[in-house]
């Protein structure tokens, strides 16, 4: 009685050890997700819209 | 390739502050921040000059040089942006600034700095385009939106230009060429019958 009970705690915490470590993997790939989506391309972002090429116009006075 | 920049007519700047408030309002700007301020030279005597002054996107831009965690980026047209996930508000950036563009939030009582905050040419950041995370941390994205920095675009005497570079630099030289200068100056010659010398 007294050996299954110590079995059984350490079964408890072997599997507490494994669920931690995976909390910490998961929380690591998240961290990596977030690095990844403020990743700059550095590409351009302007283009020369009717929008654009008004306001080149009302500054030509 | 298209090449981003602001410029200020000195002699069209009437001190109004418009692209200031305008800028705060654009992109929410919190309080004790500003993306953008008039500076005025020799004020209330002749020769008074007054230009709207904020981050100029240099094309060898310091504070890309000298940031310790390199959180800035310029992108292809020559716009300079930064990551605020990446930024630790260290401060570097503000000395090696000729502009004083960069500014802090204070994060605590105890003048902790918080995220470094500067003109993006209303361009966002690194997050995706128009997203609510973006316009969080760096304000609307017009350019984008196939627009012009907010500041310029409202600017009443079209005294700040911004845009591509080329097209910029030819709108001015149209007006310094069409204003002269000195006894070249339209008018001169009405204020001055006698053909007084500049």
């Amino acid at each position: 009685m007294s050996d299954k009970s110590t079995t059984d705690r350490r079964s408890f915490l072997k599997w507490a050890g494994f669920g931690a470590a995976g909390t910490v993997a998961a929380a690591a790939s998240t961290q990596t997700a977030v690095a990844e989506t403020v990743n700059p391309d550095g590409s351009a972002r302007y283009s020369e819209t009717d929008h654009v090429k008004k306001v080149y116009e009302l500054a030509r006075f | 390739m298209a090449r981003m920049k602001f410029l200020c007519d000195a002699e069209r700047c009437i001190e109004c502050n418009a692209c200031v408030t305008a800028c705060k309002n654009e992109h929410e700007v919190p309080w004790g921040i500003n993306r953008r301020r008039v500076v005025t030279l020799s004020d209330g005597k002749p020769g008074e000059r007054s230009i709207s002054v904020a981050c100029m996107h240099c094309s060898d831009a310091p504070c890309m040089a000298v940031c310790p965690v390199d959180c800035f980026y310029q992108t292809s047209d020559g716009i300079v942006l930064h990551s605020k996930d990446l930024c630790i508000g260290c401060g570097y950036c503000f000395f090696a600034c000729p502009f004083g563009a960069p500014q802090y939030p204070q994060s605590g009582n105890f003048g902790s700095r918080g995220k470094m905050d500067k003109c993006t040419f209303c361009a966002g950041g690194p997050e995706e385009d128009n997203s609510a995370e973006e316009f969080q941390k760096y304000g609307r994205n017009r350019i984008a939106e196939g627009k012009l920095p907010i500041c310029a675009e409202m600017c009443a005497t079209k005294a700040l230009l911004a845009g591509d570079g080329d097209i910029v630099s030819n709108i001015y030289r149209e007006r310094v060429v069409g204003r002269g200068f000195g006894s070249g100056a339209w008018g001169w010659g009405r204020a001055y019958p006698g053909g007084a010398s500049n």
